[in-house]
């Protein structure tokens, strides 16, 4: 009988040998060969998460041997920090607003050269004596397209690459677009009843609002009627739009004012041309304003930041 | 033994290399979860959770219609029962904030040296990998009589409101 022999024939050991040489060897050799996608480098995930953190967070910072601030966007030839976050007061280094995004600081952010932004986000790695830059992109996005601010889409980076893994951290914020006045009923000037004038001065790069809230009703259907510039009639959706606000969304003004309504007027702003002054009348029915003009109201003394909410996203890879 | 030998290398090599490429489609086939991966994606939902609180409490009026003190305002104490909701106006401004994200918020406040923890919004049973975000508010009595909540308070007291909203992905 062959069992009262050796169990194990020398053939197969050989065969088994070989089989596990061959593996072991195709894995040695090929290096990455089982590395799946996701399980790769995990800095990448810390460069992201910081870089957002930076940008939505912080207000950035300047410095030459006589001044300082984190109004860097104003003085772009001494950067030292970038970050992106609204700031009021700009000579303490942190803000009170993390997550308001301001306009003038990313249209700086859109400027500054390629080398400098990568070495203020610390968008690299270091190899021994040399820096190697992560590929990245940073955009914003509102209801899912690219942010346009200034007629400049918001977004800086290269095409994502097909087989590199690639950390993303994505930040909700509120972004600086255009710009709003905040007008109360009571504030509100009027030359003839039921008429409220306001004082407009071009020109503006993005649309403006007005808003409009504690009007005084009186009588039946109290409504906005009609809206003039300089006299003539505007016509609503090509010129401006009325809306209230529901939740984040705006919804078109439908029928009749109702008390407690704030309502929203939001103009384009090509129609305000530079350096003119413009009277924009809001013909109302039923409305009472008790502030008699001239003078009015001015739009411009009265306008602030308006913010819409927006997603910014980073990409390293 | 010249004559028969040469099958069992090749035997062995064809069958190396069927392991090493079945070992290979699988691995190709499915994503693996690295524990940094999980992380990173809890990090991700941790963050824009937070991000959601904190834009929603900044924001003025002509971006949102109530902000984060004034939904909490606007609560008439009573507790939310699954599947409907108590206070729809946080529910839709965070639902806007949160697309593809389900969350829970709980409000905990202490009253008569109690700590009072009550359900506002319940979206189910939270998932594996939920996060919790947690925001301050502070009510005073004029946001809520112009919220028209039922919280009751005094004309000079202040009531301090943790808002925590469990979040996870489905």
């Amino acid at each position: 009988m062959i069992d009262e022999k050796g169990q194990v024939a020398i053939d197969f050991l050989l065969g088994i040998s070989l089989v596990l040489f061959a593996i072991s060897f195709t894995i040695q050799f090929i290096p990455g060969l089982f590395m799946s996608e996701s399980a790769g480098e995990s800095s990448l995930d810390y460069t992201a998460y910081r870089t957002a953190t930076i940008l939505v967070e912080d207000a950035g910072w300047w410095e030459n041997n006589t001044n300082n601030g984190t109004d860097w966007e104003s003085n772009p030839n001494s950067i030292l920090r970038i970050g992106l976050a609204a700031d009021d007061d700009s000579s303490s280094k942190l803000t009170n607003s993390p997550n308001l995004i301001s306009k003038d600081k990313i249209e700086q952010f859109m400027l500054v050269n390629e080398i400098d932004l990568v070495k203020m986000l610390g968008m690299y790695k270091r190899v021994g004596d040399t820096n190697f830059s992560y590929g990245y992109n940073i955009y914003i996005t509102q209801n899912s397209s690219n942010l346009i601010l200034n007629n400049t889409s918001i977004a800086r980076g290269k095409t994502l690459p097909d087989n590199l893994e690639v950390a993303r951290i994505t930040r909700v914020v509120l972004v600086e677009k255009e710009t709003i006045a905040a007008i109360s009923g009571d504030e509100l000037t009027s030359e003839s009843s039921s008429v409220a004038t306001i004082s407009v001065t071009g020109p503006f790069e993005e649309n403006i609002t007005v808003q409009i809230s504690d009007l005084n009703l009186s009588g039946i259907d109290p409504a906005l009627l009609n809206v003039k510039l300089d006299g003539n009639l505007l016509t609503q959706a090509s010129d401006f739009t009325v809306y209230k606000k529901d939740g984040w969304t705006n919804s078109p003004l439908a029928g009749n004012l109702s008390s407690g309504d704030s309502i929203y007027l939001n103009f384009d702003h090509d129609l305000f041309t530079a350096s003119t002054d413009h009277r924009l009348d809001l013909e109302f029915n039923n409305v009472t304003f008790s502030n008699s003009g001239p003078p009015f109201i001015s739009y411009n003394n009265l306008s602030k930041a308006l913010y819409e909410p927006a997603y910014l996203t980073v990409e390293v890879w | 033994m010249d004559n028969k030998a040469q099958l069992h290398t090749l035997e062995g090599l064809g069958a190396a290399v069927m392991i090493t490429f079945s070992v290979l489609t699988i691995t190709q086939g499915i994503t693996m979860m690295s524990p940094q991966n999980e992380l990173s994606i809890t990090v991700q939902m941790e963050q824009i959770s937070q991000d959601a609180l904190a834009t929603l409490d900044i924001a003025q009026h002509a971006s949102a219609q109530y902000n984060l003190t004034e939904c909490i305002a606007s609560w008439d104490m009573m507790e939310a029962k699954y599947p409907d909701n108590n206070l729809n106006n946080l529910d839709n401004s965070l639902a806007y904030l949160l697309p593809g994200v389900l969350y829970n918020v709980d409000i905990a406040y202490f009253k008569d040296e109690n700590l009072n923890v009550k359900k506002v919004i319940v979206n189910g049973a939270p998932g594996k990998n939920a996060v919790v975000a947690r925001h301050f508010v502070t009510l005073t009595n004029q946001t809520v009589q112009d919220m028209g909540g039922g919280w009751n308070l005094d004309d000079n007291e202040l009531r301090v409101v943790e808002v925590r909203m469990t979040a996870w992905k489905v």
